[in-house]
């Protein structure tokens, strides 16, 4: 696929300006020093490989050429979404003068040409960060676009929309190797699936966060997936695929902590609530240890982070009312202090396993 | 799969489900099963304008007839045993000690509502603050069931229609000062009709875009003398569709018609 060997030739000219930096550290240093004709062939070597890359993928290949890329992007950023606002505006401007047949045809034209857009553009070698923003708009278009023919036709909103706009952006993620795009579409379905079940057990579905209990095993399973199909486990989508899937499972345990899940009429409401609390702690420890297991920084991040928020939610909901305030924050100061010795140790054993 | 099959994937995605509302859209307007009204603007109420957006959707405005001056959703027949009749398990007391985190954690509901046109306007002494610009409308919602099947055998004549309404329970403990309630009871709430708003497609749009001009604040105040009515029309799945958009002048059919 064009975009991943444009990322696999950006991966390396970084590479390559990494070793060059390091190159010229070391013989500063003393440490190592290159024979001429060793350097010489280097060089020419380096230079014959970022020739390519830049000929053949666009890619920048030094760091003032990376500073003009970024403005373009950001430029490029801007452009995009003042020309789509100036679009929807312009639509909404003219949408009561417009015929019957052209209100239901432009929201389904709308995202076929910009997903036609999007072909094109990757076919004729269009740097793969405008490609990306093709395809986001289409993403976009199509949700609008959507809720737009609900609107025309006055629909009573269904949980299915979640489904296609989910299936859409994981179409495009997968087309495009977008993580952004597929991150919505894992969170969407997600979403679907607490959806699907509130309308089953009979009520309105637009309430799903109300009880999102399937969450966590739709979170459980994308967490899983990496597993189940290994070549996605080291790549980046593997990542997002444990991120998106943790995220969702541990936010609706969060808000299960709060509310219990009184659909479940085995336990008392509060013994419930007790359970989910416990299991969002644990749960955010575990996905803390495994990402740092997998040396996946942000996976660890978002166990760290959880397993904190869960904490102190408790301990706001435990002492906040009885304590005095300023021994509430001493209580959460203290733990703050234990959790920093705790991380500490642990990043000691990580360094001492490392240089094992 | 390569990057061409997803895109192609996504194309037809896009295409099928596109299609699939428009042909949901026509299956429910092939019949009216849920009934037709003719409405004035005390039932649809025009939105301010916001921009210069053409687009146009009118709101329903519905009253229900309330047991409790601030119960303006919470229509006298919505009580316990409807609401259990209506799927919901309110078994619980509202004094038991945990009603309160029973009944919050309810979801609401999506039910069939009827609906009758009143032949005379409502008397605005029993009005109240929170009615806003439903004070005015003669469309009373007067019963709801779980399926529509049992609503249309008890209201068969056309002058009664039937909708989709979003519904949920709700415990009461305080008055509208937030007094505590001798007795804490629990209530159904209306809280609006599925979709609230109906599209109004061109040649209609164009008629009731100049009517869109209000002074500002007067939005949610009842008007005296309607300026448009129009056709209203709930299709098969109980879905709802304007038509025969058209002016009134003091009551009287305005010249200009909408065909």
């Amino acid at each position: 696929m064009a975009s991943d060997l444009q990322r696999a030739a950006q991966q390396r000219a970084d590479r390559i300006a990494a070793f060059r930096s390091e190159l010229a550290e070391l013989e500063r240093e003393q440490a190592l020093s290159l024979a001429p004709e060793q350097r010489t062939r280097l060089e020419a070597h380096h230079q014959e490989l970022l020739a390519g890359f830049a000929a053949s993928f666009g890619i920048e290949t030094t760091e003032s050429a990376r500073r003009v890329s970024w403005a373009m992007r950001l430029g490029s950023f801007l452009f995009a979404v003042a020309l789509l606002a100036a679009m929807v505006l312009f639509l909404h401007r003219i949408w009561g003068l417009l015929p019957w047949a052209v209100q239901v045809a432009i929201p389904i034209m709308g995202p076929i040409f910009l997903l036609v857009g999007t072909e094109l553009a990757a076919r004729r070698g269009v740097p793969s960060y405008y490609v990306d923003l093709l395809a986001l708009a289409s993403f976009a278009a199509f949700i609008v676009g959507l809720s737009a023919l609900g609107g025309i036709w006055n629909v009573v909103p269904t949980a299915h929309a979640l489904l296609v706009w989910g299936a859409l952006a994981l179409c495009l993620a997968y087309a495009c190797h977008n993580r952004l795009l597929l991150g919505a579409g894992l969170l969407l379905t997600c979403a679907y699936v607490a959806a699907l079940w509130l309308t089953w057990t009979g009520a309105f579905w637009p309430n799903y966060m109300q009880r999102p209990g399937p969450m966590v095993l739709a979170g459980g399973l994308i967490y899983a997936f990496p597993w189940v199909r290994r070549s996605e486990a080291q790549s980046e989508f593997g990542l997002i695929y444990r991120m998106c899937g943790a995220g969702a499972g541990l936010l609706a345990l969060l808000i299960l902590s709060e509310t219990g899940d009184l659909s479940c009429e085995a336990a008392p409401a509060r013994a419930l609530e007790l359970g989910y609390q416990l299991a969002g702690l644990s749960l955010g420890a575990l996905v803390m240890v495994h990402g740092l297991r997998l040396g996946r920084s942000g996976l660890a991040n978002l166990g760290a982070g959880a397993f904190v928020v869960f904490l102190y939610v408790r301990l706001h909901a435990w002492f906040w009312d009885w304590l005095p305030k300023y021994a509430f924050f001493l209580l959460i100061a203290l733990l703050s202090l234990a959790l920093v010795l705790f991380f500490r140790q642990l990043r000691k054993r990580m360094l001492r396993g490392v240089a094992a | 799969m390569k990057r061409t099959s997803w895109i192609f994937l996504a194309a037809a995605l896009v295409l099928l489900s596109s299609g699939w509302a428009i042909y949901n859209g026509y299956q429910n307007r092939r019949i009216p099963a849920g009934g037709t009204l003719e409405l004035t603007e005390r039932e649809l109420a025009l939105p301010p304008v916001i921009g210069d957006s053409t687009a146009l959707l009118v709101r329903l405005l519905w009253r229900v007839d309330r047991p409790y001056p601030e119960d303006h959703r919470s229509p006298s027949w919505l009580g316990v045993a409807k609401l259990t009749d209506l799927g919901f398990d309110c078994g619980i007391a509202p004094t038991a000690p945990h009603a309160r985190a029973h009944y919050r954690s309810m979801p609401a509901a999506l039910v069939y509502v009827a609906l009758r046109l009143e032949e005379n306007p409502p008397d605005p002494k029993s009005a109240n603050r929170h009615d806003g610009a439903a004070a005015g409308s003669q469309l009373v919602l007067i019963d709801a069931a779980e399926h529509p099947e049992p609503l249309r055998h008890r209201f068969p004549d056309p002058e009664h229609v039937i909708a989709r309404a979003v519904l949920h329970v709700r415990l009461q403990e305080h008055d509208e000062q937030g007094r505590p309630l001798p007795k804490p009871r629990i209530s159904g709430v209306i809280q609006h009709l599925v979709p609230q708003e109906i599209f109004v497609p061109a040649p209609g749009s164009r008629l009731l875009q100049p009517l869109r001009q209000r002074p500002h604040g007067s939005e949610d105040k009842p008007r005296q003398a309607p300026r448009f009515a129009s056709k209203v029309h709930w299709g098969q799945h109980y879905e709802p569709w304007l038509t025969d958009v058209r002016l009134l002048t003091n009551g009287t059919l305005h010249t200009k018609n909408n065909p």
